[in-house]
């Protein structure tokens, strides 16, 4: 049985019908359509360049990020640095929609400025060419943030005051860490400790500068330091003339000024003063405290808070003189009514009993001296 | 066009691989050689068909594949010609099977093949199916029950019982 089988076996289809069964059956798989079949030559060319246009933004995506974002943290001198400043930063300041936000974007740019120079300054690598860069930048981006707090002023005055304590905030916490460093550097490296004080002095000074014209000055004039000026007074603290010996005298030469010019204010206040307990003194104690902090930290040798400091003195005098004027003005307005008063009473006495009405007359009384356009004392800002 | 060209490779090495076997199934199974290269052709042609619907078929059992569209074939022959005495529903009900007791064949040495062809047409469907698949196609046990889908030891019984049947017919010999 079993080799019976094995004969059955032996049925099999002759080479040439297999032969032809075989072209057959590929005739028919190249015929039936291919549900893998391609599409039309136009489309498929369409396909392949959206592919490669979305490949390629991608791409781009990709590779702009990841150079923007190791630009971002690039200092003076890297290779990335210049994208950094002419790409990235531009590109948040038109990012930001209102002012205000850009604003705010230009104090960041500034405050990164100052971060940079206190980068460069602990890796021993501010340059005087760096110096004059980094300050430059750094005061040009307060300049345009202190133009939006001005106009900001006139329309809301709670947020201009807000910006305006930002900046203040930003560039004094720069300040205080630049007049660290520049103390640590003081006996290594004397050059990197005079640059650092000044920029710390020149930012302090300067964007105070600035509040005060911007508070008498009209919005234009207000707009800060010019570039040229900026540069100017930079080159001036950064660069030495005579070596560093040459840049601590002309350091000292501007110290001087501006303490003299607090004190002077102060000595102004005080000829003026005449009440015991009025605002006006309490501005000149202050002012007096302030000048005082300032020659203490100057004999310390924190240029930049002593200069800070007299600023702040200078600040409470003028508003003590302004406060001056404002109540000598108000006692002129006072009397005058008293005298009036007693003018009228007197007269309502000797003319008749029934003329009470010109005593009861609205116009006459405590509500007349504001409706005749005097003001009760301001309250100005403390520092 | 790159799986297009993967199935058809598929195919065509399957046609390589089983061409004879499904061929001598068919031809067995139908005692009608051009027919059962006409049936052979078209389970190829199905096979073909059924990679195309099914694309993410990459790997599949081939032989089983073809085995079982080949069975399908035969079947719609079967009832095509109506030539079958029994129905295959009772078939694969497995109820038993009435032999034709009044053939005899006569087993001459050099008419041993032709005989035993004779014989097989003359089993019962269901018993000349799995003799073939078995002994001829060299299917497993196994296999065949996958295919049939039925149980193995259905299968085993049913070749069993086909086994002795041809045995005895072949000892009666000849009608």
């Amino acid at each position: 049985m079993k080799s019976t089988f094995e004969q059955l076996k032996k049925e099999h289809l002759s080479v040439y019908e297999k032969y032809t069964m075989r072209r057959a059956l590929l005739r028919h798989m190249r015929a039936v359509p291919s549900p893998y079949v391609q599409a039309p030559h136009f489309t498929r060319m369409l396909v392949r360049s959206r592919a490669l246009i979305a490949s390629t933004v991608v791409g781009l995506l990709l590779v702009s990020t990841t150079v923007s974002y190791a630009a971002s943290v690039a200092l003076p001198g890297d290779v990335l640095y210049p994208i950094k400043v002419s790409i990235n930063e531009p590109v948040r300041v038109l990012l930001a929609r209102t002012p205000e936000a850009q604003a705010q974007v230009h104090v960041a740019i500034a405050a990164e400025r100052l971060t940079e120079a206190e980068q460069l300054a602990l890796r021993g690598d501010l340059s005087e060419r760096k110096t004059v860069f980094l300050s430059k930048e750094a005061l040009q981006n307060i300049n345009r943030a202190l133009a939006t707090v001005v106009v900001l002023k006139n329309t809301d005055a709670d947020r201009a005051d807000e910006l305006r304590n930002k900046i203040d905030a930003t560039i004094n916490a720069h300040a205080i860490v630049l007049s660290a460093i520049a103390k640590q550097y003081e006996h290594q490296h004397a050059t990197t400790s005079v640059q650092l004080a000044a920029i710390s002095a020149q930012v302090s000074s300067e964007t105070r500068d600035d509040e005060d014209s911007a508070q008498q000055s009209s919005p234009i004039i207000s707009m800060g330091l010019s570039t040229e000026a900026t540069t100017s007074l930079l080159m001036r603290a950064s660069v030495p003339k005579q070596g560093v010996g040459g840049k601590q005298t002309e350091t000292q030469a501007y110290i001087s000024a501006r303490r003299a010019k607090a004190f002077q204010e102060i000595a102004d206040l005080q000829s003026k003063l005449d009440g015991e307990d009025s605002e006006a003194r309490q501005r000149a104690i202050r002012a007096n405290d302030a000048a005082a902090r300032g020659d203490s930290l100057l004999s310390a040798g924190d240029v930049s808070g002593a200069l800070r400091a007299y600023a702040r003195a200078d600040q409470s005098a003028n508003e003590g003189q302004q406060l001056v004027l404002l109540e000598n003005k108000l006692k002129i307005t006072v009397n005058a009514q008293k005298t009036n008063r007693a003018t009228s009473t007197s007269t309502a006495t000797t003319t008749s009993e029934g003329s009470d009405s010109t005593s009861l007359d609205p116009k006459h009384g405590p509500q007349a001296s504001i409706e005749e356009g005097v003001l009760p004392v301001p309250q100005l800002g403390g520092e | 066009m790159k799986q297009h060209k993967i199935q058809e490779q598929l195919l065509l090495e399957a046609y390589d691989a089983h061409a004879d076997g499904i061929f001598r199934h068919c031809a067995y199974r139908l005692n009608d050689r051009e027919r059962a290269k006409e049936l052979s052709q078209e389970t190829f042609v199905r096979a073909w068909q059924y990679l195309m619907n099914h694309p993410e078929v990459t790997e599949v059992n081939m032989k089983a594949l073809l085995f079982h569209i080949a069975r399908n074939l035969i079947i719609d022959e079967y009832r095509a010609k109506r030539r079958t005495d029994q129905s295959l529903d009772a078939m694969f009900e497995e109820e038993g099977f009435d032999p034709h007791s009044d053939e005899h064949l006569l087993i001459e040495v050099n008419a041993e093949l032709s005989l035993v062809k004779k014989i097989l047409t003359e089993l019962p469907d269901a018993m000349h199916e799995v003799i073939v698949l078995r002994y001829i196609n060299d299917m497993s046990v196994k296999d065949i029950a996958e295919l049939l889908q039925e149980t193995e030891n259905t299968v085993s019984v049913r070749i069993h019982r086909a086994l002795k049947q041809l045995q005895t017919r072949m000892e009666e010999g000849p009608a």
